[in-house]
């Protein structure tokens, strides 16, 4: 019997279209903005989160929070590359490269500027990411002023394709290359030579040295590589796996643009909800004497109820399902942010995944079906006698 | 005009009225609050003081420069004062408690910012001068009075880690911001503390950025090229720039901010117009018979558009005005603390206030006006005859 | 002659197709006459009584009421008019809920230039012509189905219209309030002399007027006075 009385409800919602239209419509632009938002917060995160491999340990300065904030000395380096549980390359030397980080305020493709991030590497560095790739070009000669620029950047910052130039120091830099990184944060970053970069900022120390371990780590309990590092007296380093350290940039910015997301979408919603209400109570008054009806013919007040909850809950589904495709176009759209942690340009992608796309749906779910609380609560108070009135 | 029968509209269905009124008024506090950040980002670059430049490393902000640019920056024609702002870093307690906190000279720090009828950080004389006599002293906003309730004369403990080491500062002045764009919650401590470790760490003698004070009687522009003409050649090169420029530079580094903010508010006045048209329709069908009779009475039909028209328009302008205000309370009465440190200057302008609800009353107006027509058009048999 | 009507005819597109609904009606109403116009539904009465009343226009023929022809008329015209010379009494009242009765009354009178002062004057009159002096603050929902019509037609007689159009008047009503429906036409026809022209199904309505026009598939069968 209660489905017979769904059905009624649909049909309900069918033939009073221009209602169902616009609540849909102004539930789905609400939900639209949560996926926007969404969507580059997970662009965001995804962007660092998805860097690197687990074998690979990140090694900073104790009590550094971030690459610019560590340093590795020349004999701190020496000695992690002689460490037992590093790796060893294709030419049997360790893999173990000293790394130089610096943040540089360069010119934007369409104006302004914006700090990019310079990296400087060693030889190492290529074979311990050995998922990054060079797409374009060819990698840059050491010794020289070359560099490799990040697949994002291409269009982004002035003067990053292969045969183009950056300038630095009043220096020309070529850009010989452009290095593909599979989405990770490496993307957006500058390489070039170590050695170079160390002179040119006339810094005595590197930043960071990373390194490819020997031995996975255990699966469960603590790690006797890191922890025999860390407690090395001599070093005096705080170490992490790679992807877990670009984790920790994400920091607070994707937290705050989540919840900003929500914040924004939120009361946009509770909007749409009231007008959502608005439609389903003129839809009740519409109705009464189809209700009196239907409860004449023996259906009961809570069948009622639980009807108008679900034409509510199909105006919030079909909301949810509107603003998803509304907000489509920008899924792989290339955009691009300050770091607040590093402050610097992280480039990256709306990303519109799975979870986002439940999470708005299940969202705007939740609100359609709050914007039927009140009318279906006064559709189940409607006497049988209206039936015969009038 | 039959005014009474708005009156008697907007009363009959008085909880609709209310539940369309929010709807449109929750939209309006959305797109005031969004318009406000970007005129919050942009009042930060246009009242900045005109007589400051800020002189950075070439390379860029991270790229400390040599401490004995003090001197030689002095000596430059139209420069009157020099003081210098080097980043800390660090860690309160927590990682998250995230303020800024500066290494300075306290001198120069009061000669630059700390003089004349409203300076940029007001605090007592005795205070300045208890700054300057202790190497270890700092000094710190009221936003952070508010949010950790320092005294003064309390001992604050942070770690570096651009500067490694454990650190304790004694309090020793409180400030206030001059303007609304300076920021109420810094931290400044002595550079010459700052020294020691570096001394002690084996490293340069670096600080920051220097911002210069500048007589208002020479062109800054000049000044400018004549500092980063100064050290072209020599290998720590300067970019100069207006206190404008330098804060330009933070906000144009946030990204396409006002792109994201315009799309997202273009989406909330759509949902507000979907939300008023959904009511204004309704009644329009609702009262299909009345405007039969209104219209075989004899009423013209400009009457009964006007009367459609003008509802919507009391109906959404309300809904704008109510959001104004929510926003207004929320930003100017309430002041959020984060908000405030972010976005210092984050206030609601008269033109924003007038413009949201001038949009208020125009999706007023383009959603009563759809009905309105419809009326219009309807023939007033079709309207009385029930079988429609 | 206040109403001549010459050669009407009117069609309505249902669906696809084209009904004519009158093929070529004459009549005339003279002052003070009250006509009832009868027939069976689809005969086409309520359509020629929305044509009287300016409510709509023929497709072919002329209407001249007082000397005006209404073809030709454009509608605003048309609405101008009605304002002026019509009252209408519907079946179902056709009231604004939203308003008492008074203020439904007074409605016809915000079309004219009289004062609050004066409109006030005008409404109490007609609400004391139907007997409802002491309800008038009350809403339509607060009145019996024969309250309400004495309502309407105190709202149709407010401006003083030259004449009354009725459809079906008693058609909503029980016998008792049909009948006081009836008494109050008769009183406005025979002590104010106003013209009445009804569409009814009623035997008791169609005893009250004076002369009855039969209306068939859009033709004029009959036309006979009373005795």
């Amino acid at each position: 019997m209660i489905f017979k009385l769904l059905r009624y409800n649909l049909r309900s919602l069918i033939v009073r279209r221009g209602g169902t239209v616009l609540s849909v419509l102004s539930i789905g632009f609400s939900v639209g903005i949560l996926v926007l938002v969404l969507a580059l917060a997970r662009g965001f995160e995804l962007s660092l989160t998805r860097t690197g491999r687990d074998d690979n340990l990140i090694v900073l300065r104790q009590g550094a929070t971030s690459e610019g904030e560590s340093g590795i000395s020349r004999d701190a380096a020496r000695l992690l590359r002689s460490y037992q549980g590093v790796a060893l390359g294709r030419d049997g030397e360790p893999l173990a490269a000293p790394e130089c980080y610096a943040a540089l305020n360069l010119e934007r493709e369409g104006g302004g500027t914006a700090n990019f991030t310079l990296r400087g590497v060693s030889a190492a560095s290529f074979e311990i990411r050995d998922f990054l790739v060079i797409r374009e070009g060819r990698k840059f000669q050491p010794g020289t002023r070359e560099v490799v620029v990040g697949k994002s950047l291409v269009g982004r910052m002035k003067g990053s394709k292969v045969g183009g130039q950056l300038e630095l120091q009043d220096q020309e830099w070529p850009v010989v290359g452009v290095l593909d990184s599979q989405g990770g944060a490496y993307d957006s970053e500058i390489w070039c030579d170590a050695e170079v970069l160390l002179q040119v900022l006339n810094r005595p120390i590197y930043q960071t040295c990373i390194l490819r371990r020997a031995e996975p780590a255990p699966r469960e309990g603590p790690d006797p590589l890191i922890a025999v590092l860390e407690d090395d007296q001599r070093l005096g380093v705080k170490v992490q796996t790679e992807p877990g350290y670009f984790a920790s940039q994400a920091g607070m910015l994707g937290d705050v643009l989540k919840f900003v997301g929500y914040f924004i979408a939120g009361i946009m919603a509770t909007g749409a909800a009231f007008g959502t209400a608005v439609t389903l109570l003129a839809s009740l008054a519409e109705r009464t004497r189809e209700i009196g009806t239907l409860l004449a013919l023996g259906f009961r007040p809570r069948q009622i109820l639980i009807g108008f909850l679900f034409e509510a809950l199909i105006l919030g589904l079909l909301g949810g399902i509107v603003g998803v495709l509304l907000a489509l176009p920008v899924n792989n759209v290339a955009t691009g942010t300050m770091n607040w942690k590093t402050f610097t340009e992280q480039a990256f992608a709306f990303r519109i995944t799975t979870d986002v796309v439940i999470a708005a749906v299940t969202f705007s779910t939740i609100i359609g079906v709050v914007s039927g609380l009140v009318p279906a609560w006064k559709a189940s108070r409607v006497p049988p006698s209206v039936a015969l009135r009038e | 005009m039959p005014w009474r029968l708005l009156v008697a509209h907007l009363r009959r269905s008085w909880f609709r009225t209310a539940l369309t009124a929010a709807g449109v008024a929750l939209a309006i506090f959305l797109l005031a609050t969004l318009r406000t950040v970007v005129t919050g980002l942009q009042s930060v670059v246009k009242d900045s003081n005109a007589n400051r430049l800020v002189v950075t490393s070439a390379l860029g902000l991270f790229k400390n420069q040599p401490v004995r640019l003090r001197h030689e920056l002095q000596t430059v024609p139209g420069v009157r004062d020099v003081t210098d702002w080097t980043w800390f870093g660090g860690v309160y307690i927590d990682e998250k408690n995230m303020f800024s906190r500066f290494a300075t000279e306290p001198a120069t720090l009061r000669r630059v910012y700390g003089e004349g009828p409203r300076p940029d950080i007001a605090m007592p004389a005795d205070q300045w001068e208890a700054f300057e006599a202790d190497r270890g002293s700092c000094i710190v906003g009221m936003g952070l009075v508010r949010e950790f309730g320092f005294a003064i004369g309390d001992k604050i403990e942070m770690t570096g880690n651009i500067f490694p080491g454990q650190y304790t500062f004694t309090v020793r002045g409180i400030y206030l911001k001059g303007r609304d764009q300076i920021d109420e919650a810094m931290l400044f401590f002595q550079w010459k503390y700052l020294e020691q470790s570096i001394e002690r760490d084996g490293g340069t003698s670096e600080v920051g950025i220097f911002v210069l004070a500048c007589d208002p009687n020479v062109e800054t522009g000049a000044i400018a090229r004549d500092v980063d003409l100064r050290f072209a050649s020599s290998d720590h090169a300067t970019t100069t720039v207006t206190e404008a420029a330098f804060n330009q530079m933070f906000v144009s580094m946030w990204g396409n901010v006002p792109l994201l903010l315009s799309m997202i508010g273009g989406a909330v006045l759509f949902a507000a117009f979907m939300i008023a048209l959904n009511t204004m329709l309704l009644a329009g069908r609702e009262r299909r018979l009345e405007i039969g009779v209104l219209k075989a009475l004899g009423f013209p039909g400009g009457v009964v558009a006007t009367l459609l028209v003008a509802e919507s328009v009391l109906v959404c302008g309300t809904g704008g005005v109510a959001g104004v205000a929510a926003a207004h309370w929320m930003f100017d009465i309430r002041r959020v603390e984060i908000l405030d440190r972010m976005f210092p200057g984050f206030m609601i302008l008269p033109e924003t206030a007038l413009g949201a609800v001038a949009i208020a009353a125009l999706v007023g107006l383009v959603s009563g006006a759809v009905p309105a027509i419809v009326a219009t058009r309807t023939s007033v048999v079709s309207g009385l005859s029930r079988r429609g | 002659m206040l109403i001549e009507v010459r050669g009407v005819v009117k069609s309505y597109a249902k669906g696809a197709e084209t009904v004519r609904v009158l093929h070529g009606i004459d009549l005339d109403v003279g002052d003070a006459e009250w006509v009832a116009l009868m027939g069976p539904s689809g005969s086409g009465k309520t359509t020629l009584l929305n044509l009287l009343g300016g409510l709509d226009v023929p497709d072919e023929g002329s209407i001249v009421v007082g000397g005006e022809d209404l073809v030709g008329r454009s509608p605003a015209e048309l609405a101008g008019w009605r304002s002026r010379h019509v009252g209408f009494i519907f079946q179902l009242y056709n009231l604004l809920a939203v308003l008492t009765a008074y203020q439904n009354v007074e409605l016809p009178l915000l079309l004219t230039p009289l004062s609050r002062k004066e409109r006030r004057e005008h409404v109490e009159v007609a609400l004391s012509t139907v007997g409802l002096s002491d309800r008038m603050d009350h809403y339509p929902s607060q009145l019996s189905g024969g309250q309400q019509q004495r309502v309407a037609i105190a709202r149709a007689i407010v401006t003083d219209p030259s004449f009354l159009l009725a459809d079906e008047p008693t058609g909503d009503l029980d016998a008792k309030s049909a009948h006081e429906i009836l008494d109050l036409l008769q009183a406005l026809h025979e002590h104010y002399g106003k013209s009445i022209v009804m569409v009814t199904h009623d035997p008791a309505a169609a005893k009250c007027a004076d002369r009855l026009v039969h209306l068939e598939k859009g033709f004029l069968v009959a036309d006979e006075v009373r005795s």
